[in-house]
């Protein structure tokens, strides 16, 4: 309830903002040698006649009955244009996840258990250059590499899903991009957890009962300490769904981060606000789940 | 020299503030200049950088374009950290709904991806080295403000603040003789990574061509500039990227080293 709260404050600031600031969108429409009389009938259909806080308030009215709105820009509903570009954003931050922890989880945990020596120093200083790195700069590195010097995988621009499962191979080197830096912030957080973790007492009854160490570590030292690297992981996905904006524009993907560009450049009041709502909500979301998969590590903290 | 994070960062630190102050007063070549070389020319000792699409010389614009990014990047690492600060140590003087509200707010900016609230902002400010300073000083306030609140909170029940408020003293002098030498610790630590942040967000709003307008030298424009040629010319790529990378790998050492060497307990566990 406090979150659906938050989702209708944030529209009504970006709303707001964007209506009361210069920046004319009927202008940008039909654009500057148009005639006086085409601008006002533009005006006149995409209703900005109205007062603001009267379209604000139709806006919020269609948002009860799941209507966004008609897209300035495109003169397409909202909903429509949202759509296709979530189509290519879902799965290009559930990739991305998925790679920097499979990153972040075996190189936190064996710098953890090799603390101070060569390993851990060389895993972390490997984690401060990737989090010093910009993804777009990764991202042109590794076009040059992987795509044009040894042809792997498509360098951008993406197919649509009509081309199936081998539509994946343009996701690949994007994802790879937004996932190394997110990775090695992920790596860090599963280090410093699991030093905490493996001081515990019940680690040393495991070992005590004679248990391999990479059962200690995997199932008696890690599970717990997964706990504060799933809020911080939370946080990293739910800013990737439309938070990879030069990535996508970097590699000619029209998802949700590409379109943001476009609408906030456009001055398109509903498409943007219809990306905050995603942008917003599916971090709320986010962070709902990873509350509730608290539980299922850690059977101390279990919702009754 | 078991704190290796300070010293490396120190000495990244130090070799960027450098680069600044030389690209601020001297470049080998104008970095505005066009045909220094024929265009797209491979590195060489003329141009150890190689040149670009205009002939302009790849080194002297990566020089010029640091004293850009530092300043941007302190600035709006400062008015962020003021106003946060100010924020945080109001909301935890007002306990009722006011500062509740307040530390819902600064909850509410971090729950957005930094980029697209940026992004909303230069909109609305128009592109332009002012706004990119207000949006990323805008994402810096609730770190700070974080900070703040939790210390003022934790201060606030210790005897040694309830000494001073018993020989009358009001909260302002509490705040600033008490509380702040206490918070500086945390504060700078957030403030020297934050630096390191707001340069990567600096090139990524100038990358998308909402940040320094051309012809002036960025390191994120020089990369945007690059991109339809950046397969003949890598150079033009790998260049201001490594010089970015250095600086913001900089700072977030030098943040590390410093936590290190302020919180006696993280020293201890070394």
């Amino acid at each position: 309830m406090g979150a659906f709260f938050t989702l209708i404050v944030i529209s009504f600031v970006v709303f707001v903002s964007l209506n009361v600031l210069p920046g004319d969108p009927a202008r940008l429409v039909v654009g500057l040698e148009a005639s006086p009389d085409l601008y006002e009938k533009v005006r006149d259909t995409l209703g900005l006649e109205q007062p603001w806080f009267l379209r604000y308030s139709s806006w919020l009215r269609g948002l009860f009955h799941g209507d966004l709105g008609e897209s300035l820009h495109y003169r397409r509903p909202v909903g429509e244009i949202l759509g296709p570009a979530l189509g290519i954003s879902f799965p290009l931050a559930v990739l991305s996840f998925l790679l920097s922890l499979a990153l972040a989880v075996p190189l936190g945990a064996l710098a953890a258990r090799w603390q101070g020596r060569p390993l851990d120093v060389a895993v972390m200083g490997l984690s401060q250059i990737g989090l010093a790195v910009p993804e777009f700069w990764l991202g042109f590195v590794l076009i040059l590499l992987l795509s044009l010097k040894l042809g792997l995988l498509p360098a951008g621009w993406f197919p649509g899903w009509s081309r199936g499962t081998a539509a994946f191979a343009y996701l690949v080197l994007p994802s790879l991009s937004l996932a190394i830096p997110r990775g090695a912030y992920l790596a860090r957080m599963v280090r410093g957890a699991l030093l905490g973790t493996l001081g515990e007492a019940y680690i040393a009854t495991a070992r005590s009962k004679g248990l391999s160490e990479i059962r200690v570590l995997l199932r008696h030292a890690l599970r717990p300490a997964l706990i504060p690297v799933i809020t911080s992981a939370g946080i990293v996905f739910g800013r990737l769904l439309a938070g990879a904006i030069v990535v996508e524009n970097l590699f000619y993907l029209p998802g949700l981060g590409r379109l943001a560009l476009t609408a906030v450049l456009a001055r398109d009041i509903p498409l943007v606000q219809g990306l905050v709502l995603v942008a917003a909500g599916s971090i709320l979301g986010v962070n709902l789940l990873a509350d509730l998969s608290y539980g299922l590590l850690d059977p101390r903290i279990r919702y009754r | 020299m078991r704190n290796l994070s300070l010293w490396i960062g120190l000495f990244l630190c130090s070799v960027t503030t450098a680069v600044a102050v030389v690209g601020g007063v001297w470049t080998p070549y104008d970095p505005l200049r066009p045909e220094t070389a024929p265009p797209y020319s491979p590195p060489s000792l003329y141009h150890p950088f190689g040149t670009d699409w205009f002939g302009r010389d790849v080194l002297s614009r990566v020089l010029a374009a640091a004293p850009v990014g530092i300043r941007i990047s302190v600035l709006s690492v400062l008015i962020g950290g003021l106003t946060g600060t100010a924020l945080g140590l109001l909301s935890g003087f007002q306990t009722g709904l006011w500062g509740e509200a307040l530390s819902r707010v600064l909850d509410g900016i971090l729950s957005f991806p930094p980029l697209l609230l940026a992004l909303l902002l230069v909109t609305v400010l128009g592109p332009g080295e002012r706004s990119v300073v207000l949006a990323i000083g805008l994402f810096n306030v609730p770190f700070f403000g974080r900070i703040a609140r939790a210390k003022f909170l934790e201060l606030r029940e210790r005897a040694f603040v309830e000494a001073a408020r018993s020989y009358g003293a009001g909260n302002l002098r509490i705040v600033l003789t008490h509380v702040l030498p206490n918070a500086a610790g945390p504060l700078i630590i957030q403030a020297t990574s934050a630096l390191g942040f707001a340069l990567l967000s600096e090139a990524a709003l100038s990358y998308l061509g909402l940040g320094t307008q051309p012809p002036n030298p960025s390191w994120g424009r020089m990369l945007k500039e690059a991109q339809t040629y950046f397969a003949q010319a890598p150079w033009t790529v790998i260049f201001p990227g490594l010089v970015l990378i250095w600086a913001v790998l900089g700072f977030n050492l030098l943040g590390d080293g410093l936590q290190v060497r302020l919180d006696p307990k993280l020293r201890r566990k070394r």
